[in-house]
């Protein structure tokens, strides 16, 4: 079906950018570490290169910031954190998406909505 | 201990990236291929051993170069169509339209917000006008100094009012385009 597909690749893309910027709540995190978060989580990531332009997407909008920091390796890595607008577009995001699940479930169900 | 193709591999994979990323701003272009190649030596340190199969692996996880490259596309273009408002340029373009036709033309041409088909159509107005004032006035001032003649109260040749009124004709064509693409941008971007 590859209509449904289509819609769930778009929904998929759409939410990524959130699932980062709530990885990125509890602390600063390089690529690297985020791909591995989000692989944790079936389903989320299915080519892991796709977080890169996304991340420098978020940078451009200033949802996130940059820096470089020294690895205990020796090599720099780049570390992105919520700014505060990223902080304010996630809280939107939140009550929005509580809303929209649990109307979407109540449809799916069959129940009344 | 790095597995036998490991350079093969790698680069092979990065300027297949950077093939595909072709058309992208340069800047844009680095910077994903700088993280990716981030990417790769994160993965490879975290290998206890590597062989060419794990390497192998990393960049089919990666994804292939071209969709990493339509991703990277669609997302600039998010960013561009959101970006495209008015400014200062715009105004300056109409209004000069009017005024002195050859400097709003370079503006409205400079400008990002019209289409080349709008352009064509708002500067083509104008430079009927243009034309037709040249002989008579010199390039710059055409219906301008017309309209400066009157003011002073000298003589008033009919032709310079039609002049400057196709100079009008083209600046409404212009802001009446202008108007409906920010009632467009707004409808998609709220």
């Amino acid at each position: 079906m590859p209509c449904v597909d289509a819609a769930v690749t778009q929904m998929r893309k759409g939410l990524l950018e959130y699932c980062v910027m709530a990885l990125l709540v509890s602390a600063p995190r390089y690529g690297y570490e985020l791909v591995n978060q989000l692989a944790k989580v079936d389903g989320m990531l299915t080519t892991e290169g796709t977080i890169y332009p996304l991340l420098a997407r978020l940078h451009r909008d200033r949802l996130v910031a940059t820096e470089w920091r020294e690895s205990s390796g020796g090599h720099p890595r780049k570390y992105y954190r919520l700014t505060m607008e990223g902080d304010q577009a996630l809280a939107s995001f939140r009550r929005q998406w509580a809303t929209l699940r649990s109307a979407v479930d109540e449809i799916l169900k069959g129940g009344k909505p | 201990m790095s597995g036998p193709h490991a350079t093969q591999i790698i680069e092979g994979y990065v300027a297949r990236l950077e093939a595909e990323l072709a058309g992208l701003p340069a800047d844009r272009r680095r910077e994903l291929v700088q993280d990716v190649r981030d990417h790769i030596g994160e993965s490879r340190a975290a290998l206890e051993q590597e062989t060419d199969a794990d390497l192998h692996n990393i960049v089919d996880r990666l994804g292939e170069p071209a969709e990493l490259a339509r991703e990277a596309r669609e997302r600039e273009e998010v960013k561009r169509s959101n970006g495209q408002h008015w400014g200062w340029i715009e105004v300056a373009g109409i209004v000069l339209t009017i005024l002195a036709w050859p400097a709003g033309a370079i503006l409205v041409w400079l400008s990002r917000v019209w289409s080349r088909q709008e352009k064509l159509i708002g500067t083509l107005i104008g430079a009927v006008a243009f034309v037709i004032g040249f002989p008579l006035f010199g390039p710059l001032v055409g219906p301008t100094l017309g309209r400066l003649v009157q003011t002073l109260g000298g003589p008033t040749p009919l032709l310079i009012p039609t002049l400057g009124f196709f100079n009008v004709i083209g600046a409404i064509y212009l802001a009446f385009r202008l108007s409906r693409r920010e009632t467009a941008l707004s409808r998609v971007t709220v």
